[in-house]
Parts: C-alpha cells; sequence; structure tokens
C-alpha cells in the first residue's frame, strides 16, 4: 500500500481535487440555470406542475396532514392549506432549500469553530495535517453545497438563508461545544452532524416537488455521506490509539481488521435523524 | 383558498410546531411497522415519508397475504413492453439487481483469489472491507428484487453482461494484489452511485423507488471513499456527485 504522502502529494491531490469540484460546479451550475428558466416559466403563467404536486402530496403533505389529523391536532383549514398545490409548490420547496442551506451553514460553522480549538491545531502529524486539509476541503464543499441549495431557494422565488439551523444550534451544538475535550469528540461531532444533512437531503429528494431541487439534494447527499465515512474512519483510528495511520494511503498491513468497516455502519441510508424541511427555513 | 403571506408563514409556523410534537409519535409508528406489528406494512412502507430500504425487505419477506395490493406503488412500477421486456422502473430496478449481483459476484472473486493466495499478502482491514461490502451489495439486490416481485416479476439473478463482459472480466485478469483489487473495486462502486444517482434525477417515477434507490447511492459512495482513502487518493474528490458512468436498462442482464 502508498506510504506516507509529502506535503507536496498531498498538495497535487488537493489541486487534483480542485480541478473536479470545478467540473462539477459547472454541472451544476447548468441545473441551476434551468431551474432558473423553470422557476421563471412557472411564475410568468402561474401554472403549477400536477404531476409535480401529485408527487409531492402522495408523500411529505399527505401523510403528514393524515398523521396529525389523526392526532386531532390539525384543523380543516390547514389541512386544505396543506392539500393545495400552491402551498406545496411554492412554499415548501422554498423552505426545503432553506433550510438545508442552514444545515450547511451550521456544519461551516461548526468546523470552523472546532478546529479553532487549541486541542485540534496540536495534533501530531501526519494526523494533524491530514486533519487540517480534509477540514479545509470539507468547508469549501459545504460552502458549495450552501450556495447551490440557496440558488434553489432564490431561483424558486426565495431568499437566501444565511443563517445556521437555529434548532439544532441551540439543542444540539451550543450543548455539545464545551463536551468537546479531544480530537475524537471533534471527529465525532462532525460524524453525526453529517449524518443529520446526508439523511435531511435523503427526505427530501422524495418530498420536494421541483425536479431540479431534487436533483441538488441527490447530488450533495452522498457527498456528505463521504465526509461520515472519512471521519468514522478517522475515529476509529483516534479511538483504537492509531493516530499514526491517519493519512492518506495508510499502511493497510498495519490497519486494524475493524478499520474495513467502521465507515459505512449502514447497509441503507435512514431517514431517522432527518431534518423537519421547515426547520431552517428563512422567518 | 386565498391566504395572505402572512397567514402562511404563521401556519407554517404552527405546521413545524405541530411537527414537532407528532414526530415522536410518527417515529414510534414506523418503528412499529419495521417490527411487523402494523396492520398494513407493506402499503404504509411503501408510501410513508422516511422510508428505508431496510424496511422494504422486511416489507416484502414477511409478505402477508391479506393486504395483497397494498403496495399502491407498485402499479405505478408494473410495466413491461409485449415481448415481456420490463420498462420504466421495473427495468431500472432489475439493472440495479444485476449490478448489484455483479459487484457480489467479483467480490467473491477477490475473496477466492486472496484465499487462493494470488494476491499476496492480504491485510485484515482489506478482507473485512470485502467481506463487509460485499454483504451489503447482497442486501442491495435484495432490495431491488423485492420491488420486482411486489410487482409480479421474477427476481434478477443475473449479474450485468454488458459490464460484465466490457469491463469486469477484462479487467480482473489484471488485478495482481490488494492495490489492483482496490482500483478495479473503485470503478465498480462509482458505477453503480453514478447509475442510482441518473434514476432519481432522470428515471425513476415511482417515489418508493426513487427511496430505494436514494437509500443505497450515498453508501455506494462511502464504499468508494474508503477505497480512496486507503489507496491515498483524496476520499471525497467531487463536491457534487456525478452521473458519469451511469448504466442504462439497455445492458444485458444474464
Amino acid at each position: 500500500m502508498t506510504n506516507m504522502p509529502t506535503e507536496r502529494a498531498l498538495n497535487a491531490l488537493i489541486e487534483a481535487s480542485e480541478d473536479l469540484h470545478s467540473d462539477a460546479m459547472r454541472t451544476t451550475n447548468a441545473g441551476l440555470a434551468e431551474l432558473v428558466e423553470r422557476g421563471h416559466e412557472r411564475r410568468a403563467s402561474g401554472e403549477v406542475d400536477p404531476d409535480e404536486t401529485a408527487a409531492y402530496q402522495t408523500d411529505r403533505s399527505r401523510l403528514l396532514t393524515k398523521s396529525l389529523a389523526g392526532a386531532g391536532l390539525v384543523g380543516v383549514g390547514l389541512t386544505r392549506l396543506l392539500a393545495s398545490p400552491a402551498f406545496a409548490q411554492s412554499s415548501m420547496d422554498v423552505q426545503a432549500a432553506q433550510t438545508a442551506a442552514s444545515i450547511e451553514n451550521l456544519a461551516i460553522a461548526v468546523y470552523n469553530t472546532a478546529t479553532g480549538l487549541p486541542f485540534m491545531q496540536n495534533i501530531p502529524d501526519p494526523a494533524g495535517a491530514t486533519v487540517v486539509a480534509f477540514v479545509t476541503k470539507t468547508v469549501e464543499q459545504h460552502t458549495d453545497h450552501m450556495k447551490a441549495f440557496n440558488a434553489a431557494a432564490t431561483q424558486l422565488g426565495g431568499k437566501t438563508q444565511d443563517k445556521p439551523d437555529q434548532v439544532v444550534f441551540d439543542s444540539v451544538v451550543t450543548p455539545a461545544l464545551p463536551t468537546l475535550k479531544s480530537p475524537l469528540d471533534v471527529v465525532k461531532f462532525a460524524a453525526d452532524l453529517e449524518l443529520v444533512a446526508a439523511e435531511t437531503y435523503l427526505a427530501e429528494i422524495s418530498a420536494v416537488s421541483d425536479k431540479n431541487l431534487r436533483n441538488t439534494f441527490a447530488s450533495i447527499m452522498g457527498v456528505e455521506n463521504q465526509h461520515r465515512a472519512i471521519l468514522l474512519a478517522v475515529a476509529a483510528l483516534l479511538e483504537g490509539g492509531k493516530p499514526e495511520l491517519i493519512m492518506l494511503g495508510p499502511p493497510a498491513d498495519q490497519l486494524p481488521a475493524a478499520a474495513g468497516s467502521v465507515g459505512f455502519p449502514d447497509t441503507f441510508l435512514k431517514t431517522d435523524q432527518a431534518r423537519p424541511a421547515a426547520e431552517g427555513a428563512v422567518k | 383558498m386565498q391566504i395572505t403571506e402572512r397567514e402562511l408563514r404563521a401556519m407554517t409556523r404552527d405546521l413545524d410546531e405541530m411537527h414537532h410534537a407528532t414526530l415522536p409519535k410518527m417515529q414510534a409508528a414506523v418503528a412499529e411497522l419495521r417490527e411487523g406489528r402494523g396492520t398494513s406494512r407493506r402499503g404504509f412502507l411503501f408510501g410513508a415519508a422516511g422510508l428505508t430500504a431496510g424496511a422494504l425487505i422486511v416489507a416484502a419477506c414477511g409478505s402477508d397475504k391479506s393486504d395483497k395490493g397494498a403496495v399502491t406503488g407498485a402499479t405505478s412500477l408494473s410495466s413491461s413492453d409485449t415481448s415481456g421486456k420490463l420498462t420504466g422502473d421495473l427495468a431500472i430496478a432489475a439493472l440495479a439487481a444485476s449490478l448489484e449481483n455483479l459487484a457480489v459476484q467479483t467480490y467473491q472473486a477477490g475473496l477466492d483469489a486472496a484465499t487462493m493466495g494470488k494476491l499476496g499478502t492480504v491485510p485484515p482491514a482489506v478482507a473485512t472491507f470485502a467481506t463487509t461490502v460485499q454483504q451489503q451489495h447482497k442486501d442491495h439486490a435484495a432490495a431491488w428484487n423485492s420491488i420486482l416481485i411486489g410487482a409480479g416479476k421474477p427476481a434478477v439473478t443475473g449479474v450485468d453482461k454488458t459490464v460484465q463482459d466490457a469491463v469486469v472480466t477484462p479487467g480482473f485478469a489484471n488485478v495482481h494484489n490488494v492495490v489492483d483489487l482496490a482500483k478495479f473495486a473503485i470503478g465498480l462502486e462509482d458505477v453503480a452511485a453514478a447509475t442510482y444517482l441518473n434514476g432519481i434525477q432522470n428515471a425513476i417515477q415511482d417515489v418508493g423507488a426513487i427511496k430505494v434507490a436514494g437509500s443505497i447511492q450515498p453508501i455506494e459512495m462511502q464504499h468508494s471513499a474508503i477505497l480512496h482513502f486507503v489507496l491515498g487518493d483524496y476520499p471525497v474528490p467531487d463536491t457534487f456527485a456525478k452521473t458519469a458512468g451511469a448504466r442504462g436498462p439497455d445492458d444485458i442482464i444474464g
């Protein structure tokens, strides 16, 4: 297996990744341009695609409405509102995009805050350099994801979401930050946030009605899950007392057997950690 | 129904609060159904938000004669042309199952080669990776086959012959060690992930099938990330997942 990469090799890899990133951004921008055109056409005509609305209603709205109604929590007016195409089309898609942007903002904030913690700046190499390079690139990718979701929100007639998901920030991040005492704590926490992002986007691919917004969710959920895989692998090596193996191309013969499976603990991505579609919407 | 933007926002806030209030109940209901205590498992699982493909397998395997026809998604999934060839979502389900079967078969070939000493020394982590990933691909194939069976079609036990003949057979001949095997496996994982993404973005119509594809694509991408990491490549090379290399329903399954 490959030996420890030099800084030069690492930089070359990051440069290569930048090129791939630029290619992907061009593809996404093309998709977003199409989204703009579709949004303009839709608003100009005042029409709603019945198939898209039906798909939406089949999923999120109908089930939520039925569930809430069954619990005696929804009045007739709100039930009608949930079933209305206008609500599904103009409101929930925008809110879902804004919520996604808020999750990306949250991830960026957490990574930036966590890497500023003293113990994160004193990780011995090669783990230290590897973690710094990974965090730098991951923050950049989350920033691009945030921009993509905000572009989708504005192109569907909504506002950009420049703030983090306040519910998660208040209920999860704020209480957790003081408990982060080691690189292992930080890496595990970041892995949890990546899971929340991936699962939220998975939930949205079958809930939103706009095809291009769905495509944006679909193209990002797997990337967040890849971040999680690497974080889980790094966490396992830290937990196993093998920080010297945290590098691109670790000596495979020295890896513990469990390292071969720790990065993908689930056979199917679930949605039990998904955040509500409207949670991070612009108020 | 005419409503103002302000009313809409207020109602949305109310809905959000109620959503939070009832979410535990919904989650409990889903958990109950997964454990087989629901009254109409199959119908619910195909339509419910929060569906997982794992649950789908449970639903298909635990076939309950009394709720025959409750699989609402099956109606839109069921399609074949006059020659009996699958079309639409079912054709994609069959393609996906065949790609998963091919991955299972290829990892088995790798494990067999390792057992026979053809790949040199095989680190324990690599063996664990191969066996774990192979099992996950088996489960993915079962998920797609559960859709086919639910629609009254036979399960796909064959592999994507098009990919096997053009890529796997000639490529595997050049696998002489675990590094070669890892590089080879990345190709298969990336093809699977791209095929699912393409299905979600451009082909699959049924919501249940979209959910299944969506629950699997990120796992294939994790496999790929770990392989890249071990090989010394940057593990998350793409900011947005791509459809390049995606296979289509014209592939031969055999």
